[in-house]
């Protein structure tokens, strides 16, 4: 057992954070989700500047080999900024299908490209569509399709798993901005042409891998906008007053704030169990536990942000109600809390029915 | 950062249940695993071995008797106790008055009590709430009125936890009462047997005699069982509190409740996946705890999470064992600590867990004290 982060994860999450805070203020942030492509080009850049596109890469193809809880620094960081720039989709799950990709074809270059940050790539998880002839059918609301310069796709092939990767260019896409922050494209794909990463196992394998990774990341990006919201919130029972006296004077908010904490806490645990399981054999029954308490969690937060603010959570022009949306939208991602439960059981859950020391031996 | 235990942890671990395996009387085990309450004499027994491991008062300096383990041991410890499951050591006794006669006492007082209290020689009792003075403790009116050697103490005592099994009681008394309400408390100890104590009987809503009311009528304490100087009693309070803390998520015990909702079947178990969910994050909340308190000398106040949802997630077990045990649940025996059957016992479990969120601090009282001293929210 160690619970202690390592040196270069400690220079990494000040190094994030120092940049989200000088570079990503609110006023930049409304900024740039309300440019013609909800994300800045510059900012962009910059991130690969930092070297955070080569994160989800071993060193042989030229990454830093980082693991969930590199991931999961970044993703808190963000959380806090609202970033909206597309680095789930494209440095994180489509950097972690190539990543696991076997060698050969275009896969290095695209590596190239994405850690440069050149390029932008959008992963479609979709194994109802069909690689018969060309790959067809459509998928709905995927993040960063629109401004993707490439997908990775886990689809289906006679009936068996499999990764492909095609240019974006010659799909029809109908891009669009999504509540929360960040950018979507319904894809509808018509016998287009695509290069094969993975089949079979191998391909399912990958895609259980981005999956996790996805999700690991999308909690720990909640934990950060619930972080910050949280602060500002609690700030806000200390100063504003009414009734001749501040709102956190009164028992009723300061349990309700109370509460919101306990979740937080949970919340943390929950984003840092999902970072180091994430990379384990353990992965689904890890993930899904804490992707439940994560849900509930970021449930109650998230409205208690607003309702404790009063009429001022619910404007566009204050920082309160997006942490709130934010977090709606990443519960959106992430499923239902009876969906967790019931992957949860699926896989017997945590606790062995049979007597202790039979179970236990 | 990786949260698979080490070598030394899964040593210490198997070391514990080894030893729970090969000492635990199988009728004590059996009465635990049916969940019913275990006799006096089998809580005596139990406490008497574990002693003889200095794992009673595993916590304790080994200068005391006691195993000197780590906060991460204990944890381990208790885990392994409430899982087997297996009686806990009795805590008025291991996790409140030990420690404070360590901390608190004369040389005197700790070569007189702490042996036996180890041992369970000594039952002890807790005198602190009374029926005016529950959740406001600092509001307690029993006097005790100095009188040459000895005090004169009168007034009475609620909630004793097998208090009729009790031999001595550690209780709080006002002392000045002119001063501040906390500044005119102290903490004493009685032997049971002085006369002018009266125990009464009070049958919880689960059908068991536990708790009690206990009268003080004139009753003569010397003033040896002062434990610290007058009037400091409210700082030995709190410190009892607060050395109360490392072990109140009882995450072990839920398990236990949850491994008796599987066997109901598939349909139940699905219905359990949530609260093992929480179950098993709120362990990584408790390691972070631990790791964080390492080396500090006070509690950390974030304890009241672990207090908090340690309580919400039994009580939402038990709730649970009890709707998917259905209809028999329901048919009262005639004596349920005598009886063999498991099922006997699942719904005065979930009545008696209600009282999970109101002792050692209420639920709202825990919430308070967050909002006060972690969130800096007053009135």
């Amino acid at each position: 057992m160690n619970l202690q982060w390592s040196e270069e994860q400690q220079l990494l999450r000040d190094m994030v954070r120092r940049f989200v805070a000088g570079e990503y203020g609110f006023e930049q942030r409304q900024k740039f989700i309300a440019s013609a492509h909800g994300f800045s080009r510059e900012i962009w850049a910059a991130l690969a500047e930092l070297g955070l596109m080569l994160l989800s890469f071993s060193e042989a193809d030229g990454g830093m080999a980082g693991g969930g809880l590199e991931a999961s620094i970044v993703a808190e960081a963000f959380g806090q900024g609202l970033v909206a720039e597309p680095y789930l989709a494209s440095a994180v799950k489509a950097s972690t299908a190539l990543a696991a990709a076997p060698a050969g074809g275009m896969r290095e270059q695209w590596i190239a490209d994405l850690q440069s940050g050149e390029k932008i790539a959008a992963f479609v998880d979709a194994p109802e569509l069909d690689f018969a002839d060309g790959l067809t059918g459509e998928a709905i609301c995927v993040a960063a399709a629109d401004i993707a310069d490439f997908l990775i796709v886990a689809a289906s092939k006679a009936g068996a798993p499999v990764l492909l990767a095609l240019g974006a260019g010659a799909v029809q896409r109908d891009g669009y901005k999504l509540h929360g922050g960040g950018t979507a494209a319904d894809i509808r794909f018509e016998h287009n042409p695509a290069l094969v990463l993975a089949e079979g196992a191998a391909a399912a394998e990958i895609l259980l891998q981005v999956r996790a990774a996805g999700e690991a990341f999308l909690i720990a990006e909640a934990l950060g906008a619930a972080q910050a919201g949280f602060e500002l919130t609690v700030e806000y029972l200390k100063t504003r007053v009414q009734f001749g006296k501040p709102l956190g004077a009164n028992q009723a908010l300061q349990h309700r704030a109370s509460e919101m904490f306990v979740e937080l806490e949970q919340l943390r645990s929950a984003a840092l169990y999902a970072a180091v399981m994430r990379d384990t054999d353990e992965r689904e029954l890890a993930v899904a536990a804490a992707k439940y308490v994560a849900l509930k969690a970021m449930r109650f937060i998230g409205q208690q942000i607003v309702q404790l603010h009063g009429g001022i959570g619910v404007t566009q022009e204050y920082a309160a109600g997006h942490y709130f949306m934010r977090l709606t939208a990443i519960a959106a991602q992430l499923g239902t809390p009876e969906a967790a439960s019931a992957a949860i059981a699926a896989k017997g859950g945590f606790t062995s029915p049979a007597p202790y020391w039979e179970s236990a031996a | 950062m990786d949260f698979s235990p080490g070598p030394d942890e899964i040593a210490f671990r198997q070391e514990v249940r080894a030893f729970i395996q090969a000492n635990l009387d199988p009728e004590t085990h059996q009465t635990m695993v049916e969940g019913r309450v275990p006799s006096q004499a089998q809580l005596k027994a139990w406490q008497k071995t574990l002693s003889e491991r200095g794992w009673a008062a595993a916590a304790w300096p080994k200068e005391y008797g006691g195993a000197g383990l780590s906060p991460s041991e204990r944890v381990i410890f208790m885990d392994e106790l409430h899982q087997a499951p297996a009686p806990e050591p009795l805590s008025f006794n291991t996790a409140m008055i030990g420690p404070v006669l360590i901390r608190f006492g004369t040389e005197a007082q700790k070569q007189r009590f702490l042996p036996a209290t180890s041992s369970l020689d000594i039952w002890w009792c807790q005198g602190f709430s009374e029926p005016g003075a529950g959740s406001d403790l600092a509001s307690l009116r029993t006097r005790a009125v100095r009188n040459g050697d000895h005090y004169i103490v009168n007034g009475s005592k609620i909630w004793q936890g097998m208090g009729h099994h009790a031999t001595w009681m550690f209780l709080l008394a006002r002392t000045d009462p002119g001063a501040k309400k906390q500044a005119g408390i102290s903490f004493m100890m009685v032997d049971m047997k002085t006369p002018g104590i009266t125990v009464r009987p009070i049958i919880t809503i689960d059908g068991r005699h536990e708790v009690n009311e206990i009268f003080l009528d004139n009753v003569r304490i010397p003033l040896e069982n002062l434990v610290a100087g007058e009037n400091e009693g409210w700082n030995v309070t709190k410190f009892l509190l607060s050395s109360e803390r490392t072990n109140i998520a009882r995450i072990g015990m839920t398990k236990h409740l949850i491994r008796c909702i599987k066997r109901f079947g598939s349909a139940a178990a699905a219905k359990a996946a949530g609260i093992e969910a929480e179950l098993k994050i709120l362990e990584i909340t408790q390691l972070r705890i631990l790791e964080d308190m390492k080396g500090a000398t006070a509690a950390d106040p974030r304890s009241s999470i672990l207090k908090l949802k340690g309580v919400e997630l039994r009580q939402a077990a038990s709730e649970l064992l009890l709707q998917v045990a259905g209809a028999k649940a329901w048919r009262i025996l005639p004596r349920l600590d005598a009886t063999p059957s498991e099922i006997a016992a699942i719904a005065p479990n979930y009545f008696s867990l209600r009282a999970a969120s109101i002792y050692g601090g209420a639920s709202e009282v825990q919430k308070t004290i967050i909002a006060n001293t972690l969130l800096g929210l007053k009135a």
